[in-house]
């Protein structure tokens, strides 16, 4: 039996990861790279567009989900996003806005499907069932619409019971 | 490197993610929340609609009979509109599918939650008389009773988007008084340990009336909006309901769905003489009940007087048609009409295509029945049922409810 295979991955912030071979295969991208050279000694990976933290989650995420496929979330959303999750994941997700937004970016980047669609799917459950007013508290957006074109939007939303 | 604040992460992430991230959303909340959030949420979010609206509405390739009047012509119209979606263009036409593809969203919204309640109720559908949903029994998940919570509470929010409903008439001085009485009720009403309390105290809450006045005020013609369930003693509300469509249709066999708990044998054809008239009642919560009185009328009939009885003030119609007959779908659009000339113009409509059973027998494709209910029928909802299970036809009448609950609320709440 050989030993298991390593991978050296380093952040933006240059720190660097050792992480099994078959667990960072989850990412599209580092896969990718893996195949084009083939040496045996532990190949060094540079992460550039990931900082140290996101990273972090992200192999945690894949230590956790390469044996254990994650279940596809269903589109769209019912109810909330706890509702559909497995319990770890459900704590993985136990994250601040900000960290969410840079793992969001870090699976793209990395190209985990799996842990994209979970990232995502968090936020749409975030807005989801939010009026408006509260979506642009929540993340500082602002309102761009002119008085005429919020009438313009309140028009449409009319009942028009005859026709 | 770590951001502190998050400023707008929908500027940072790029484009597909938010894609990506609306996808996960129900339509009516892209159509009614977030497409008003700002201009770059809106510009994203247009496209996700019309792609929904052309899955909607669009004919897909159907290996139908082409003897339809209907089906000629449609894709092309709907390309048309799907066009404008796009192009932000102002003229009434437009406006007009855009408001009844919203409409018909959220009443497809609304069903899916009657759907979702009575299957979190079915085995209290065989027990006959009242029907009492809101005592739930212990098996009963929380979180769909939860999930159901803020789902009704959002539908009242969306539907208070609707500008028109909230219009001032001439009985505003009345209504005033009813709308502070109903908070005083909102704050008072208990509703006994029943775990959906909080649904039933919402739905309570739409007829909210004192305790100790009667219904019998000074003008009684007057205090009742004619459109509004009626009400009858403190706390039982009643909605009237009337069946329309062509014979052969199922209209008896639906009621008695409803009625008795019953399903008919597959062909019992004995034609309805006359009218009939039943009446279910829902218990929302220990005090709040809902009388559904529904009004079986002889399909022949639809030239007479006696037919135009049935349709005056009535809050709800269920037109029916058979999905095994193309001549009862050919007839929809003069029921329709019938309707709309009588009394029921402000009624809410639902086309049923009944007998999903006879599966063989098909002659009416889903498109088909979509598109007349959405064209000419002002997108009501449409729904497929069958009568050889009754859950069906309690769906679509706790749906029908729901709807008018919400409409009244918002005629209450715009005086």
């Amino acid at each position: 039996m050989s030993e298991t295979k390593q991978v050296e991955l380093t952040s933006k912030d240059k720190v660097s990861f050792k992480v099994d071979r078959d667990v960072i295969l989850m990412s599209g991208l580092v896969k990718d790279m893996l195949e084009e050279g083939d040496e045996d000694e532990t190949p060094i990976i540079p992460i550039p567009n990931v900082d140290s933290k996101p990273l972090q989650k992200v192999i945690e995420y894949c230590q956790y989900h390469h044996k254990e496929p994650a279940q596809e979330i269903e589109k769209p959303l019912k109810g909330k996003i706890e509702d559909v999750i497995c319990d770890w994941d459900k704590k993985f997700l136990e994250i601040d806005q900000s960290l969410l937004i840079e793992l969001i970016m870090a699976a793209n980047y990395l190209n985990i499907k799996d842990l994209l669609d979970l990232t995502c799917a968090k936020v749409a459950s975030m807005i989801k069932g939010k009026s408006p007013e509260q979506i642009r508290e929540m993340f500082g957006i602002e309102n761009d619409f002119t008085p005429e074109e919020e009438a313009k939007i309140r028009e449409e939303n009319k009942w028009c019971e005859e026709a | 490197m770590i951001i502190n604040k998050v400023h707008n992460l929908f500027e940072i992430l790029p484009e597909e993610i938010n894609n990506e991230i609306f996808s996960y959303l129900p339509s009516v909340d892209l159509i009614f929340s977030h497409s008003n959030v700002c201009k770059s949420w809106r510009r994203l979010i247009l496209p996700i609609i019309t792609k929904q609206y052309e899955l909607e509405f669009t004919f897909n390739s159907y290996e139908s009979s082409n003897s339809s009047p209907f089906k000629s012509s449609t894709k092309s119209d709907h390309n048309e509109i799907v066009e404008k979606i796009n192009s932000d263009h102002d003229d009434d036409d437009f406006l007009h599918s855009n408001r009844k593809f919203r409409k018909t969203m959220l009443r497809k919204f609304i069903y899916q939650v009657a759907d979702r309640w009575i299957e979190a109720n079915l085995e209290k559908l065989d027990i006959p008389g009242v029907i009492d949903l809101a005592n739930v029994n212990g098996d009963l998940d929380e979180k769909i009773v939860k999930q159901l919570m803020s789902e009704l509470e959002l539908i009242t929010r969306y539907f208070s988007n609707f500008s028109d409903l909230k219009k001032k008439d001439e009985h505003s001085n009345e209504k005033k008084e009813n709308v502070e009485t109903k908070k005083e009720e909102k704050s008072s009403s208990t509703c006994g340990n029943s775990v959906f309390k909080g649904i039933f105290q919402f739905l309570g809450s739409y007829f909210g009336a004192p305790s100790g006045q009667s219904t019998q005020s000074s003008n009684p013609s007057k205090s009742l909006y004619p459109y509004t369930p009626q009400k009858f003693g403190n706390d039982q509300y009643s909605f009237k309901c009337s069946m329309s469509g062509d014979s052969f249709s199922g209209k008896t066999s639906f009621i008695n769905c409803i009625i008795f708990n019953k399903t008919f044998g597959k062909y019992v054809d004995i034609p309805t003489i006359g009218s009939n008239f039943f009446s279910k009642t829902y218990q929302f919560s220990q005090d709040k009940r809902y009388d559904f009185q529904i009004w079986d009328v002889y399909g022949p009939e639809r030239f007479t007087p006696l037919t135009r009885m049935h349709y005056r003030n009535v809050h709800v119609v269920f037109l029916l048609f058979d999905l095994t007959n193309e001549t009862s779908f050919e007839h929809i659009p003069l029921w329709y009409n019938e309707l709309k000339n009588y009394d029921a113009h402000h009624s809410e409509v639902v086309l049923i295509g009944n007998k999903t059973d006879l599966i063989n027998g098909r002659r009416v494709n889903k498109e088909q029945a979509q598109k007349v209910a959405f064209d000419i029928m002002d997108g009501a909802l449409y729904v497929e049922t069958t009568n050889s299970d009754i859950k069906h036809a309690h769906k679509v009448a706790l749906y029908s409810m729901i709807v008018k609950c919400c409409i009244f609320r918002n005629i209450e709440e715009g005086k």
